[in-house]
This record gives structure tokens, C-alpha cells and sequence, in this order.
């Protein structure tokens, strides 16, 4: 390999990791009732959410950050933190693609985000969030005549009081844990989807999040409700730009399946993840969670997570509604010296109610990996029936991979099994690639794709490609 | 406490636990390692029971199937007889524990060792009664340990350490066996275990318990190369019970094999703790636990194996199965991994179920009655892990004995 090359190789470590120059509108830093204020001031919303952050707010003061987790992290200061950050000049919201920054267009261009409709992917509507401002949502038009609300929370907030109200919180309550709270006291914008009944989302729902300004915190909120017989299917995409300092990402996603209905919540998570000697990158602890209210309904979590220097996370599934499911499939790599502990929570607490858990880990470098996962079958749930699949697999000897699954039974009708392996990648199958040509790099990644392969098969077309691209570059330079 | 005159060591080390003790107080379900713990509820009630005090209480003299020798007999924690024949006689030392600390004042602390473990600490810090037992040879008779715990030490707590020493290329088999007849007590038996090189030991358990009161045992066993540790605990009749026990596998080619059967009814509760930990290249460790709850029962597993990342060519494995036969029993497990070495090899499984109904239906289409088929599954489930038993005598007691507890 030629110098050039090899340059080459090494810059694109992190391809995203630019900075936009766009002069932003910042509240105040520091964490009070003033920042508070001026967020739902910025955003003109009415009183009663104002009052619902305030409680929030109040109720943090008393809450401490929950300690229990493996990866260890220095002490967050969040007085020294920006709450809000907009790109300048936008005050309204948008209303046409025209009226975008171009240079925020640019950076979407960059990111291969198919804002502008004529290259658009076939079939992907988009939610951009930069900082903390919805900047764009294409296919608006489109979906709204078939009765389908896909805009950004704060318009929701102030079109579609009644749903947000109904919603808001009933997931995720205000008192759930600090990171829980703390969005909702000051989250800014996210997405908020609503499919009517018996409509079936004829198109992929996207986000992408970028955080752009630095000391900035990103709090969105996502709200989604599937009215009874519906069905979609949302992705979510997450960059940012590369910087020393550590930069927290703690955003709230709550999903509502009713009677029959179906959501698909796919997640390509790649946040910055630190350099090499693990500095810098993004604290991405997230709350997420779904509720099958209804009977028939089902929710399913698919997430890829390669970026981030630590991530917390339990996308989780609160099986309700009789013969509801739940599905988790999750890929975590992390390298270098990139902490994980993620996992997810099933409850099931309605008759015939089915989840499925697999779960692919991989640590290479410095890296710690953990998967930690609640299957509860409460006493009225019979006939509940769990798998749960954990596999890790270990690169190099530096690394650690961790199962910690808690499997509480509680009812004699009711199945749970778990199986859990760990091991390393074998020299068989590397062998037998490098037989057939292929180099130490080509043969890791081939073999670990393959790894993943069950959970990259629920991804939508659109995203695997980019999933396995990106399971390859996030082991660059972890073997050798 | 201070009827016996401890060497200054001991009375230091004491101290030293004690604080450790005052500064957690008694384990509650917010602490991580004892959330579904069957002690707590137990312990918070009856925080002041006064301390037993070491006495020479009466023997009840047993014999336990043929074994009409080679016994040690504990009354209330304290030795109070043995008997040995023969060869075996000879390659053994039997003392108390205080006696052993009066002897060897220089390596005490590794017997006092805690890590954050509140139960362990008030142990060492209050133990004044145990076994210190030496194995120099390949015994050729099991030795069979009686554990009788009577009304002496209704509503106080008891505190018991014992030491256990098995030297290079020694072989033994150790069957203990308990009996309760106390009410309200808090009895607290911690035992260490050294295997050296070369030697291997069974450890047998006839685990029972249904007096009101509430027994922790922990065992910690330190492994050498080459050596290994088999232990079977048969829990039935078992209220209030937790059984913990943590493995070093110190050199390379340790290994210990964990085998467990519970058999829960009516309100009874026990768990069981499990830490492996592999310290060496080329360990092994294999867990295997069945369990049948019933009635408004509670079962607990915590299983945890670390790989240390020396420990590479480490072979892990664990198994947890359980049956749930009523509405109102639960199963609680967590097997947890954490590993830090590349070149392992470790699982591990978990699953709870009803009892399978193909099986049922095949049964009873032969013409066996309902009941017996139940029974007869149920047999055949706990003896899947009793067949594992390498010791052919105690294999077949201990078939018997689950045959029995169903009739």
C-alpha cells in the first residue's frame, strides 16, 4: 500500500466528523428555571408544557445519576452545558427546502442525507435535527394526505396539542430516571409521528441528528403513535462533528402501539466516538421504550451501534395488549477504547405475549462491551413466551465482553430460555478466507458481518448497506 | 465474643471487620447482590439477636446410611467429636479453629478476606466456634460432617468458621449433613476451602431446613494447578437458605464442577451464588442447576464466571433449568459473564418452563395415571444433574433420595 494510501485510510476514521460554520443561537448555559423558560419561550409553546418541564425540573433536583452501569465516566458538569443551540436566523421553522441554510444543506449533502427530493432515495422521508432545531421534513405533503402527521415535536406541540398531550410522558413518566428526567425538562426537538387507523406508512420514516455546536447538549424527544391497525417502519441516523471534549446526547424516544398496529424502529447509531487514545466523543445515554397498549400490537427495536465513546442504552418493550410482541436485535461494536452497555427490557404483563431478544456483541481494541437485558413475566401474563439470544465476540485481548441478563418467572405457563456464547473469531474461518485471497482485514470483517447477519436482515434495504459498511470501518485497525 | 482469648491477629483482624460491617449494616434488596435475597426480610426484622455464645452443648449421636465412622459431629459450631478408623486416621489433622489461629498467627488474613460482602464481614468479625480440617492423603472412606444446630440457640445468632486444607495429591470425599432445631436463629457458616496441587475433593450437601430460621453459607475455594473441586448441593425442605460460594482458579489446569438441584414447595425460598472466577490459563468450570417450584416458593440463581485476561484457553459453562408447576411460584436467575481474555470458550444457558406437556401426554397415553407421570418427569428432570455426580456411592444416594422426596 502506497503512502497516499495509507493517508487516505487513516482520515477516514471517522468520515463525519467536519464541523459546519453556521452562527447559532444559543440560550444561556447552565441548567435553571431561566433556561427553561427561555427553551419554551424560543419554541412558543403553551403553558401546560412549560409547567410540565418545571415539574420535571423540580423533580431532578431531588434525583441523583443512577451508578450502577459498567462503563465509568468522569463527573458530568451541567452547568456548563448549552440547552439550546439554533442555527441564526431561524425563527419560524421551515417552510420549504428554499429556505434551508445552505450551508446546513451542505453539511446534509455531506452526510449523503437525501434531503433535496430529486435525489432522494426512493421513498425515505426525512427529519433532519441539527443542534437542537428541526431544520427540514421532506414528504410532508405527500404523507399528509394520507393522514399521516410526520413533523418536528415542536410544531406537533403547537398543531397537535391534544395528541402530544395525551402522550407525552405516558411512556416514559416524568420521575423515570435522572437522564429521563433531565430531557424532560429541557428537551428541544426530536420527531412526532402519528398514523391514523388502518393506514399502513407506504414509506421509510428517517431522522438524522447531527450535533453540531460544541458545549452543546442533545436532548430530543421522539413520540410515536400507531393508531389501531397501522404500521411503520422509522430509521434514525446520528453523526457529529469530531471535538476533544466529551458531549452528552441524552434523548427520550417513546413509541405507542394500539389495537393490531406495528412499529419498526430501526436505529444506525454513529456518533463520534473519541480518537484513538479515547479522548473526546459523545455520552449517549438514551432512554427509549414502546408500549403495546393494544392486543395484536407489536414493536420492533433493530439497532446498529458503532459510534459514541460510551453507550447506555435499553430500547425496551412493554408488552400490555394480549398476544402483543416485542423484538430486540442489536449490534454494538466497540473499539478502541469506546464503552458499551446496552441491552433491553421485556415486560410482559398481557396473556400470549411473545418477545424475542438477540443480541450481537463485539469489542476489539481497548473496548468494554456489555449486554445487560430484563425479561419479566409478571403472574397474569400466561402462555408468555421469551428467546433471548446473547453471542460476543472478542478481537484481540485488550477487550472485555459482558452478559448480564436478569430472567424473572413469575407464571407456570409462561417459557423463558437464554443462551449466551463468547468467544473469539476462529482460526479456521480466517484461515480458510485467507486461503482464498482475501487479507487480515477482509477476512475479520467478511467473518463478522456474517456474525451480525441475523440482526442486518431486519434493517430496511436502505440502511443495511450502510450498516455493514460501517460494522467494517468501525473494526479498521483493530486487527493485526 | 470475648469468652475466648484471641491472639492479638485475630483480634485485629476482628476489628477491622467489624467497621467493614458497622459501615454497610445488614444487606438490603437495593444492594445489587442480594435484590432478590431470601435473608433480607429476615435480617432487617431481627437485627438485635443477641450473639450465641460457644458452649459444650449435647451431642445427638447419628449414623448416616452405613457410615458408621470416620464422622465428625458440630454441635452449635463447635467440634465435639470425632471418630476415625483405620489408615484414614493417620492422614488427618481435626482441630477447632481457634486452636488452628494459636498455631499459624502468620497467614491469618487470607482467612479473613472480604470483599464488600457485610455477611462475611459480621462473620469474621464474630466467629468464635468452626472446624479447622487438614487432609495430608488419599482418604479411603468418605468423611461424613454432621451439622446439628438445636434449641440452644433459639432467637440468637450464630456465627461459624470453618477451614478446610486439602494438601498436594490428596484425595477425599466430604459429605455434610445438616439438622435444624432451633427457632428464629441466624446461623452464618463460612468455610474456606484450599485444594493444592494435584488433589481433588467432593463435596457433597444434603441440604434441609424447615425451622423458622435463616441460614447463610459461604464457601470460598481456592484451586491450585491441576486440582480440582466437585460439589453437589440436594436442597429439599429449604426455608430461608442461601448458599454462596466463590471459586479461584488460581494455576492453570484448575477445575471445579458446580452441580445443584432444588426442590421448592409451599412457602419455602432459597438461593444460590455462584463466582467462578479464572485466574489462570487453561481453567475450567462447569455449573449445572435444575430446579422444581411449586407452591408459593421462590428460587434464586445468580451465577457469575470471570475470565481474567491472563486466563486465556478458559472453558466456561453454565446451565440453569427450572419448572415451574404453580400460579404463584417464582424463578428469578441472572448468569452473568464478564470476560477479559480473547481465547475462551464460555456460555451459558438459562430457561424456565412449565412441565412438558408432549411428555405428560406420552405417558399417560401408556396408562400411567396423571400423578405418577408428573412425578415421573420431575424424577427424570432433577436426575439428569444427580447423574453427574462422579462418585458412585452418593450417586446412587442421592437417586434414591430424589426418588424418595416425590413418593
Amino acid at each position: 500500500m502506497s503512502d497516499n494510501l495509507i493517508q487516505e485510510q487513516i482520515k477516514q476514521d471517522y468520515a463525519y466528523g467536519f464541523i459546519t460554520d453556521v452562527e447559532s443561537v444559543r440560550a444561556p448555559k447552565g441548567l435553571n428555571k431561566e433556561v427553561i423558560q427561555f427553551i419554551s419561550k424560543q419554541k412558543k409553546e403553551p403553558q401546560w408544557l412549560l409547567e410540565w418541564r418545571l415539574k420535571a425540573f423540580e423533580r431532578l433536583q431531588s434525583m441523583t445519576e443512577p451508578n450502577w452501569q459498567k462503563p465509568q465516566y468522569p463527573k458530568i458538569d451541567y452547568q456548563a452545558l448549552y440547552y439550546y443551540s439554533a442555527p441564526k436566523g431561524f425563527k419560524e421553522g421551515p417552510k420549504s427546502l428554499d429556505e434551508i441554510d445552505p450551508e446546513i444543506k451542505k453539511t446534509y449533502e455531506k452526510l449523503g442525507i437525501p434531503l433535496n427530493e430529486q435525489k432522494r432515495l426512493a421513498g425515505v422521508a426525512v427529519d433532519a435535527v441539527f443542534d437542537s432545531v428541526s431544520v427540514a421534513t421532506t414528504f410532508k405533503k405527500k404523507l399528509e394526505d394520507i393522514g399521516i402527521i410526520f413533523c418536528s415535536i415542536s410544531e406537533a406541540v403547537q398543531k397537535h396539542p391534544d395528541l402530544v398531550k395525551k402522550y407525552l410522558g405516558s411512556v416514559i413518566p416524568l420521575t423515570d430516571h435522572y437522564f429521563a428526567t433531565l430531557n424532560s425538562a429541557v428537551f428541544t426537538d426530536g420527531s412526532f409521528v402519528y398514523i391514523p387507523e388502518g393506514v399502513r406508512c407506504p414509506m421509510e420514516l428517517s431522522t438524522y441528528f447531527r450535533i453540531n455546536a460544541s458545549n452543546t447538549g442533545q436532548f430530543e424527544r421522539t413520540l410515536i403513535i400507531a393508531d389501531k391497525g397501522s404500521y411503520v417502519s422509522y430509521l434514525e441516523g446520528c453523526t457529529a462533528p469530531m471535538r476533544d471534549e466529551n458531549q452528552l446526547h441524552a434523548a427520550n424516544v417513546e413509541l405507542v402501539a394500539l389495537d393490531d398496529a406495528e412499529i419498526k424502529y430501526s436505529t444506525v447509531q454513529n456518533w463520534y466516538p473519541g480518537d484513538k487514545e479515547g479522548k473526546g466523543g459523545i455520552y449517549n445515554f438514551v432512554t427509549k421504550r414502546g408500549i403495546c397498549k393494544g392486543k395484536n400490537s407489536k414493536i420492533s427495536w433493530t439497532q446498529v451501534e458503532t459510534g459514541s465513546a460510551i453507550t447506555w442504552k435499553y430500547p425496551s418493550c412493554i408488552l400490555q395488549g394480549d398476544n402483543s410482541s416485542g423484538e430486540f436485535y442489536s449490534i454494538a461494536i466497540t473499539n478502541n477504547y469506546q464503552k458499551a452497555d446496552t441491552g433491553t427490557k421485556m415486560i410482559h404483563l398481557g396473556k400470549n405475549t411473545k418477545s424475542r431478544i438477540i443480541s450481537k456483541g463485539i469489542s476489539a481494541g481497548h473496548a468494554d462491551n456489555t449486554y445487560r437485558g430484563l425479561v419479566s413475566i409478571h403472574s397474569k401474563a400466561s402462555n408468555a413466551k421469551n428467546y433471548t439470544q446473547c453471542d460476543s465476540l472478542l478481537v484481540g485481548n485488550l477487550c472485555g465482553a459482558h452478559t448480564v441478563p436478569y430472567i424473572d418467572n413469575k407464571n407456570s405457563t409462561s417459557t423463558t430460555e437464554h443462551e449466551a456464547t463468547t468467544s473469539k473469531i476462529s482460526e479456521e474461518q480466517l484461515f480458510y478466507c485467507k486461503q482464498r485471497g482475501l487479507n487480515q482485514e477482509e477476512a475479520v470483517s467478511l467473518i463478522v458481518n456474517g456474525f451480525c447477519k441475523e440482526v442486518l436482515q431486519q434493517l430496511p434495504m436502505e440502511f443495511a448497506v450502510e450498516a455493514q459498511k460501517l460494522v467494517s470501518i468501525s473494526l479498521e485497525g483493530s486487527v493485526g | 465474643m470475648n469468652t475466648i482469648t484471641d491472639i492479638k491477629e485475630v483480634s485485629e483482624l476482628r476489628a477491622l471487620s467489624l467497621n467493614l460491617f458497622n459501615k454497610h449494616g445488614y444487606p438490603t434488596k437495593r444492594d445489587e447482590d442480594w435484590k432478590q435475597s431470601p435473608l433480607n426480610n429476615f435480617l432487617q426484622d431481627n437485627k438485635q439477636l443477641e450473639i450465641y455464645k460457644t458452649n459444650n452443648d449435647s451431642i445427638n449421636e447419628e449414623v448416616f446410611e452405613n457410615f458408621k465412622h470416620n464422622k465428625i459431629i458440630i454441635v452449635n459450631g463447635l467440634v465435639q467429636k470425632t471418630d476415625f478408623i483405620g489408615k484414614d486416621k493417620d492422614k488427618l489433622i481435626i482441630t477447632t479453629i481457634n486452636e488452628y489461629y494459636k498455631k499459624n498467627n502468620k497467614h491469618l488474613s487470607k482467612l479473613f478476606s472480604n470483599k464488600k460482602n457485610p455477611l462475611v464481614a459480621a462473620n469474621n468479625a464474630l466467629a468464635t466456634s468452626g472446624l479447622y480440617l487438614e487432609i495430608k492423603d488419599n482418604l479411603d472412606l468418605p468423611i461424613i460432617i454432621y451439622h446439628q444446630y438445636n434449641s440452644k440457640i433459639d432467637q440468637k445468632q450464630l456465627h461459624q468458621k470453618n477451614y478446610i486444607l486439602i494438601n498436594k495429591n490428596s484425595k477425599a470425599s466430604v459429605f455434610e449433613k445438616f439438622t435444624n432445631e432451633n427457632k428464629k436463629t441466624f446461623i452464618s457458616i463460612n468455610t474456606n476451602i484450599d485444594v493444592e496441587q494435584n488433589s481433588h475433593i467432593k463435596n457433597y450437601i444434603l441440604n434441609t431446613n424447615n425451622t423458622e430460621n435463616c441460614i447463610y453459607r459461604f464457601k470460598k475455594v481456592n484451586i491450585a494447578a491441576s486440582a480440582n473441586y466437585e460439589s453437589f448441593i440436594f436442597s429439599n425442605i429449604v426455608k430461608t437458605i442461601r448458599d454462596e460460594v466463590e471459586i479461584n482458579l488460581n494455576q492453570s489446569l484448575a477445575e471445579c464442577y458446580l452441580y445443584y438441584t432444588q426442590f421448592l414447595k409451599n412457602n419455602e425460598d432459597h438461593e444460590i451464588k455462584v463466582k467462578i472466577n479464572h485466574l489462570a490459563e487453561n481453567t475450567q468450570s462447569y455449573q449445572f442447576s435444575k430446579s422444581i417450584i411449586d407452591g408459593t416458593a421462590k428460587g434464586v440463581y445468580q451465577g457469575k464466571i470471570f475470565v481474567d485476561q491472563i486466563a486465556q484457553k478458559t472453558n466456561g459453562y453454565q446451565l440453569i433449568k427450572s419448572v415451574l408447576l404453580s400460579d404463584q411460584c417464582t424463578f428469578h436467575s441472572k448468569p452473568e459473564l464478564e470476560i477479559y481474555a480473547d481465547d475462551v470458550k464460555c456460555s451459558h444457558g438459562s430457561s424456565s418452563t412449565s412441565l412438558n406437556k408432549d411428555e405428560l401426554f406420552y405417558l399417560m397415553a401408556r396408562g400411567i395415571p396423571e400423578v405418577q407421570a408428573k412425578r415421573l418427569i420431575v424424577q427424570g428432570f432433577l436426575s439428569e444433574v444427580v447423574e453427574k455426580i462422579s462418585d458412585e456411592n452418593f450417586k446412587n444416594y442421592f437417586l434414591k433420595k430424589t426418588e424418595d422426596m416425590l413418593s
